[in-house]
């Protein structure tokens, strides 16, 4: 019998959308999630987009300051995430979010020019990810977004390296 | 439907209006969103009890916001209430102040709802009544897969996390209650340790 050739472990990551943070606030489980994420063995990544819509935003705002603060102390200063920005280097990672924009802009009907790179930074990020072959779990709530990035990576044969999750399912384990 | 195919009295419309908010509008929101279902599917659903279901169902049916679906039955004796129900309804009320026109129909009477919660409260309070009436188009939207919710915000020019909590409230009116269910049952389970316990002191 021959030895067993050592296997490299594939690293998973977790890039969870505002969806997430935001409805587990509106059901004040902020700490759950803090200790949910926290608990996991996978690494949770936001981008800098996602922190800005949660507690950066908000915080300006009379009405919502006290959640934006609520979210920074829980989720971001206790460092169950981690903020990071994507790379747009690589023309094939730029490519593949141009096509999710192109995708999402049809279904709409709005002008390309409507839908920014910014505002697809969490995909970026996935493709990043992925691109340095980890696993990848998308968490967030947008239909049309689903239909659309399912439908660009099948056709570049990424999904195998990519799993897309529901905001209730992390809803529910809290 | 056509009751409203016609201009109604302000009478009616009284009458018509609290049928669109709370339980009724989750009733109204889950038929929209299955396109059809008997009364009992929607009580084990939204875990909400049986009998209210019915009351609401009821009311519903009297404003005709809620009709029987034609030809089928899936009871075996074809009772009230093993009827499959079906809704299909376009409310337009126009000349308000602030708001010229308000279009509510199956697709978006859970975002109308949100009118008498927080969130609703909050975003009409920071953009006005027109902005609300607009995000309600944009819902219809939404729901159909067609517009993520970072375009809405953009199209309103709000903020993301205002209308995620818009949108998180409207999923969460067909949630059921799972938390509430556990009470009953806590509750209940408590109520039989009581009645064990005076029988064993009996």
């Amino acid at each position: 019998m021959g030895q067993k050739k050592p296997t490299a472990k594939v690293k998973q990551v977790r890039i969870i959308d505002s969806s997430l943070i935001i409805e587990a606030d509106r059901l004040h489980l902020t700490k759950r999630l803090s200790n949910y994420l926290s608990r996991s063995r996978i690494q949770t990544i936001v981008p800098t987009k996602v922190k800005q819509e949660t507690v950066d935003g908000p915080r300006a705002i009379p009405q919502y300051s006290k959640s934006a603060n609520r979210i920074d102390t829980m989720i971001f200063r206790t460092n169950v995430v981690l903020v990071e920005a994507p790379d747009y280097r690589a023309g094939s990672t730029c490519r593949l979010t141009d096509r999710v924009r192109v995708c999402i802009a049809n279904k709409s009907g709005k002008p390309v020019h409507l839908v920014e790179r910014a505002d697809l930074e969490f995909v970026t990020l996935a493709l990043n990810h992925m691109d340095r072959n980890e696993k990848v779990e998308l968490v967030f709530r947008d239909n049309a977004l689903d239909t659309c990035i399912k439908t660009v990576l099948r056709s570049y044969r990424f999904t195998d390296k990519l799993t897309i999750t529901h905001v209730s399912a992390h809803i529910a384990r809290l | 439907m056509d009751i409203m195919s016609s201009t109604i009295e302000p009478a009616t419309m009284e009458r018509l209006l609290p049928q669109l908010h709370g339980q009724s509008a989750k009733i109204l929101h889950y038929l929209a969103i299955h396109g059809k279902a008997n009364t009992n599917e929607i009580s084990v659903a939204l875990a909400l009890p049986r009998s209210s279901v019915y009351k609401t169902v009821k009311d519903l049916m009297k404003t005709r916001l809620v009709s029987t679906h034609q030809g089928v039955k899936t009871g075996e004796r074809g009772r009230v209430g093993s009827e499959v129900l079906t809704t299909n309804f376009r409310i337009v009320v126009e000349n308000l102040p602030g708001v010229p026109r308000i279009e509510i129909t199956p697709k978006n009477v859970a975002a109308f709802d949100l009118l008498s919660k927080s969130s609703g409260k909050l975003f009409v309070e920071r953009h006005g009544m027109g902005k609300f009436t607009r995000f309600m188009r944009l819902y219809e939207d939404y729901s159909n897969r067609k517009m993520p919710a970072f375009l809405i915000a953009k199209e309103l020019d709000a903020e993301r996390f205002e209308v995620e909590l818009l949108i998180g409230d409207i999923e969460g009116l067909t949630r059921p209650l799972k938390r509430s269910v556990k009470k009953w049952g806590r509750r209940n389970q408590r109520r039989k340790l009581n009645r064990l316990g005076s029988l064993t002191a009996v």
